[in-house]
């Protein structure tokens, strides 16, 4: 009995495909596998290929033209003479609605695969169609939801056309900055208001007292949070495959944008400075970034980090998570009223959001800088 | 005129170019801003303005500021800085 090949889905959008070439004439044989034909659509190409051997007995589309997803391509028969059939055999004109057996749904949900993407050999899509075009196509990148993406993995690439553009030097140092986040964090964000005038005039009076070219007040707040971390030390961990892990060290990261290019300065080591040492050593680190000349251990390791957009009254930002890391402090433009919103984003793999919220209203309590921290 | 007081007067003056030109940045007119005045309190630039400020100067005269220089003796008015960079280039 002749057996049909059908016109397969190349994507779940495209009904119609173009029948590219056809790599077969009639008499000829064919073994499973052989490529028969080639079909696209604007966006890819699928070849065909023969699922049962045969002769070939008959192309029915021109080559060129336009052909529904599902309908017969070509006659495949066992001898090269055989009679093709002039009445309807069920046609299947549209892949999505052949049913899967049950093993085969299994195996699409194995694979992350719809049943509109396999094309069907038969009245309903059975498991080897499914196998079949695995082996074909290989297993699919679309990721099942039931699997975490592997390190590095690319996941939900562009659907749409498009060009490559390489990323300057700067950018690719941007990048690296946010990139991991997609992979690894799951961040949630928590805020709270606060009246941000206690703590400007805390730092002023700081500034005052210790003759300081800059203002400290976000080097006084970033070092109040390693205060709070040196307590706290489930602030300063990840998550690696399903364990904590918990850093030796405080290593703080400090967003500081330099023309259209935003570094995550380190200050390492942090838990064993003084807030003096703190402050001074950021302020290198601001120099060195705004230079565009932070060295590579300067600009990583972060294991915690503090972030403000004030300089730009931005009155709330909710800012990306380093790498690695569970915590970052978002500090804003206050009011006129002098209140603001001190903002944390957080690893909800590793913390609640009232830890993260907990930590912002400690920061917050600008008298709970203690002399030990100030002088 | 030349000499060391015309080339004192030509460094303020561009310092204070620059300092207008990025508070305008912020939307801020500092116009008005004197030599003599303490910037940081002045509020025409921020802290990383400052800083960005002093990179700028870093570069525009080419000399080379420790950080241990960066006070508010040596960058907290236009007369300090314009002052620094007499005894570092001994103008």
């Amino acid at each position: 009995m002749p057996i049909p090949v059908y016109t397969p889905r190349v994507n779940n959008n495209d009904d119609v495909v173009r029948l590219l070439r056809v790599t077969v004439k009639p008499g000829d044989a064919v073994t499973v596998g052989d490529l028969v034909a080639e079909v696209e659509t604007e966006k890819a190409s699928f070849t065909v290929e023969a699922e049962r051997p045969g002769f070939v007995l008959a192309v029915l589309p021109e080559i060129g033209t336009m052909v529904e997803v599902g309908t017969i391509l070509m006659w495949l028969g066992a001898t090269p003479d055989e009679p093709i059939p002039t009445t309807a055999t069920p046609l299947i004109t549209n892949v999505a609605l052949a049913e899967p057996t049950v093993k085969a749904a299994q195996l699409l949900a194995k694979y992350g695969l719809t049943a509109s993407d396999v094309p069907v050999s038969g009245a309903r899509l059975s498991a080897k169609d499914v196998d079949d075009y695995v082996l074909r196509k290989g297993a699919p990148r679309q990721t099942p939801s039931n699997r975490l993406p592997d390190p590095g993995e690319v996941v939900g690439s562009p659907s749409e056309p498009g060009t490559f553009e390489e990323l300057s030097t700067n950018e690719r140092g941007m990048l690296r900055t946010v990139l991991w986040q997609r992979q690894q964090a799951v961040p949630g964000y928590v805020e709270l208001d606060y009246d941000a005038s206690v703590w400007e005039r805390a730092a002023a009076e700081y500034q005052k007292r210790e003759r300081l070219l800059l203002n400290p007040l976000l080097g006084l707040m970033a070092f109040r949070l390693v205060e709070i971390v040196k307590v706290n030390k489930r602030l300063n961990t990840t998550l690696v495959g399903e364990r904590r892990f918990v850093y030796e060290t405080i290593n703080v990261g400090f967003t500081v944008q330099s023309d259209t290019t935003l570094y995550l300065a380190v200050v390492r080591d942090a838990g064993k400075m003084t807030c003096r040492e703190f402050i001074e050593r950021l302020a290198q680190l601001q120099r060195s970034a705004m230079a565009h000349r932070l060295r590579p251990e300067e600009a990583s390791g972060a294991t915690v980090a503090f972030t403000s957009m004030a300089r730009w009254n931005v009155t709330r930002h909710i800012p990306v998570l380093p790498p690695n890391t569970a915590l970052t402090v978002a500090h804003a433009a206050s009011t006129s009223g002098g209140r603001a919103a001190l903002g944390a984003t957080y690893d909800h793999r590793v913390l609640t959001g009232f830890e993260a919220l907990s930590a912002l209203a400690e920061i917050s309590r600008v008298e709970s800088i203690d002399e030990r921290s100030v002088s | 005129m030349s000499g060391p007081s015309a080339d004192l007067s030509d460094a303020k003056h561009t310092i204070r170019n620059r300092i207008i030109e990025m508070a305008e940045r912020r939307r801020i007119d500092a116009r008005g801003l004197k030599d003599s005045e303490i910037i940081p309190d002045t509020g025409v630039l921020d802290s990383a303005g400052i800083m960005e400020l002093v990179i700028w100067f870093e570069m525009t005269f080419a000399i080379t500021i420790e950080q241990s220089d960066l006070t508010l003796e040596n960058f907290g008015t236009i007369d300090a800085m314009a002052s620094y960079l007499q005894r570092a280039k001994s103008i």
